[in-house]
């Protein structure tokens, strides 16, 4: 196969993603609580954010149709939505392998999981009314519109509904109602209860012994018959240390703050994988496959456009899409 | 076989295969990005050539030239 000028840019994107994968799997570390498999992030959240660009993008092209009439627009817009949705099935694969890891099973319905089902099923009927009219203007009228209302639903169900439901396995520290991610406070002489999503939490002591700052809470889970006690610890650089698992569930409880003169401490809840891109390779890791991944969103996009404008100037008002 | 599930092993046996798997794309992409870029030039060229005008001359017999 011969090479062609602008192949170039095709071949440093090549290049790059290869060296997304090599650092996915040799540079980025370990993560505590998820092994292996946490490195799975590196590639799932940047192709499900590049599958929200790609949607958005082809709703403006939706837009841009239902203003202009231009049927190159309609070929843009459909070329922009097929590439989301293959982004889509492709966060919807690795993200079951990930649970499939880490939560033992393919899928739970966690929150988020069903939210990425509506979208995949909004988007595949978009398709579904494209091929179900024969009149080319009327199919891409309809489309357009429909197009532009599944995207409104987009952010809602991406960004909105998985972090007002009430527990998700997912690392979301906005889970909690209310929450500002801040966790809550407890004091040994005055606010020793609280609540973290549905659980309640009691602060019995605080201590501190050597490097250790420890903190001895009860908990009480909803259906749990007895009091469990789970006993965070804070290290000498006042970091979290000990993260111990809530009964029965996926999160942990992180001390995040603790003031022994006082009395006081600050919790949260954690699911596995929070606080993941704190680690400076991690982030660049991720950083790097966010343009990697849209990168090769738009050269797949491009290609699709370009058969498509074909397509129509060989059989104008016929794209059977 | 099971040598490659080994804890040390399998990381590299994972990598390699998710390279192996992203140059297969990668080809299949290129391959098909070049054939898209040649139709798209034929068709292109094709119209032009459809849709230049035609080619006027004015022909002048020599009766009217010479009148």
């Amino acid at each position: 196969m011969a090479l062609r000028k602008g192949d170039g840019v095709k071949i440093f994107l090549g290049l790059w993603i290869a060296a997304v994968i090599y650092s996915m799997f040799l540079v980025v570390p370990q993560y505590v609580g998820l092994g292996d498999a946490g490195r799975i992030i590196i590639v799932h959240v940047p192709v499900a954010w590049v599958t929200t660009a790609a949607f958005s993008l082809s709703a403006i092209y939706s837009i841009i149709y239902l203003w202009k009439r231009n049927s190159n627009s309609d070929a843009a817009a459909v070329a922009a939505a097929e590439v989301g949705m293959l982004y889509c099935v492709f966060a919807t694969v690795t993200g079951s392998i990930f649970a499939e890891v880490v939560w033992g099973t393919f899928w739970n319905w966690d929150p988020r999981e069903t939210s990425i089902l509506v979208l995949l099923l909004i988007y595949a009927a978009y398709f579904a009314l494209r091929s179900s009219v024969d009149d080319s203007e009327r199919r891409r009228r309809l489309a357009a519109v429909y197009n532009v209302f599944a995207a409104v639903t987009m952010p809602f169900l991406l960004f909105v509904a998985p972090r007002v439901a009430d527990s998700t396995l997912h690392p979301n520290c906005a889970f909690l109602q209310g929450s500002k991610c801040e966790g809550v406070s407890l004091s040994l002489t005055g606010a020793k209860i609280a609540q973290l999503g549905d659980v309640v939490i009691e602060l019995k002591s605080l201590t501190k012994s050597d490097a250790l700052t420890q903190a001895t809470i009860e908990v009480r889970m909803p259906g749990m018959k007895n009091i469990a006690t789970l006993v965070p610890t804070l290290d000498g650089a006042g970091k979290p240390a000990d993260r111990p698992e809530f009964p029965g569930q996926q999160f942990r409880m992180v001390l995040l703050e603790a003031d022994t003169a006082a009395g006081t401490v600050r919790v949260n809840m954690q699911a596995p994988g929070t606080n993941l891109l704190s680690n400076p390779r991690t982030l660049w890791v991720f950083l790097a496959s966010n343009l990697g991944f849209l990168g090769l969103a738009y050269w797949l996009y491009h290609i699709r456009r370009t058969i498509l404008q074909v397509q129509l100037t060989l059989t104008p008002g016929e794209m059977n899409i | 076989m099971t040598i490659l599930l080994d804890a040390g092993v399998a990381i590299y046996v994972a990598m390699t295969t998710a390279l192996i798997v992203w140059v297969g794309v990668f080809l299949f992409l290129l391959r098909i990005d070049h054939a898209t870029q040649d139709v798209a030039r034929q068709l292109n060229e094709r119209t032009t050539a459809t849709d230049a005008p035609p080619p006027r001359a004015t022909i002048i017999s020599n009766d009217s030239a010479t009148q």
